[in-house]
């Protein structure tokens, strides 16, 4: 069976891409949230095997939300996808409990390698 | 005591950025020249609302917007709304390349909104240019990214940027 991708992106673009690079392969996108608080309240209905997290986000940021998301899911398997890839910002998201961070630009190598590391951690 | 970043460091840094993320997520290679912006014009623009407040915004020929957006998606057919939002999306990586420069010049952390997109240009309420780059795309494509500043405050400062006795940008 598929592992199951949550995108929270206020991009389409993004959504677009990500789906893109994941056709023919074992993940699939079951739902894409605009926004943070969106994303919180969809979480528990869904229960994706994995979240794809933006940070630059109208009303709450990827941050809030991710943390928000831990909080009520400690197990949530949450990987941030932004350009803001500086030491400040990885070491914060980290520090929240997100499982990893991908720069954009980013190809299908490095989402993919990323999740199937993400997703094979106990 | 800020860190400062004299003029020709930040265009150098904004001009670095622009080409390299235009040429790997939208294949276009820009270069520096005086092209006219011709034709009908679009606007994708960002405001820094934290560790500077400025605002920057691309001003380009709509075909660059599309041909950016084609490559994206890679397909030829695209409609309006695909190029907003791609050219959002693509903008909204030239600024996170930018943000994390800025960062490693000043151990300063820097956010910016969500990009906007609106027809022909566009330039925020109560801001000036600080700089403007011109550019050409390879197919010859007009486009112009412009750094604009808070106007003066009476007391002489800009609003959370500040400048040293020769003129140069403070990041504080």
């Amino acid at each position: 069976m598929g592992k199951r991708i949550m995108i929270v992106d206020d991009s389409r673009a993004l959504a677009f891409q990500v789906s893109g690079l994941l056709e023919d392969t074992d993940y699939e996108v079951v739902a894409c949230c605009q926004t943070g608080e969106d994303a919180i309240a969809e979480y528990e209905s869904i229960q994706p095997d994995l979240v794809t997290m933006d940070i630059i986000m109208p009303g709450m940021d990827g941050l809030e939300t991710a943390h928000a998301i831990l909080e009520e899911h400690p197990g949530a398997k949450i990987v941030m996808i932004s350009s803001l890839a500086y030491d400040e910002t990885v070491h914060e998201a980290s520090k929240i409990g997100a499982k990893a961070f991908v720069c954009k630009p980013f190809d299908r190598d490095d989402l993919i390698n990323t999740l199937e590391r993400v997703l094979n951690e106990p | 005591m800020g860190t400062i970043v004299s003029r020709a460091e930040l265009e150098n840094m904004f001009d670095e950025t622009l080409q390299e993320v235009t040429r790997r997520v939208g294949g276009i290679h820009l270069r520096q020249g005086d092209a006219p912006l011709e034709g009908e014009l679009y606007t994708v623009y960002v405001k820094f609302d934290r560790g500077v407040q400025s605002s920057l915004c691309l001003c380009a020929e709509k075909s660059m917007f599309l041909r950016l957006t084609r490559f994206m998606m890679r397909r030829e057919e695209v409609t309006h709304q695909d190029m907003e939002d791609f050219s959002k999306e693509y903008f909204n990586v030239v600024c996170g390349h930018i943000a994390a420069k800025l960062f490693e010049a000043t151990q300063k952390a820097y956010r910016f909104s969500v990009p906007g997109f609106c027809s022909g240009r566009y330039q925020p309420e109560e801001h000036k240019e600080y700089f403007a780059l011109s550019y050409a795309g390879d197919q010859n494509e007009g486009a112009r990214l412009v750094h604009l500043v808070p106007v003066e405050t009476p007391g002489g400062d800009w609003a959370g940027l500040r400048t040293d006795q020769t003129g140069e940008l403070v990041l504080d």
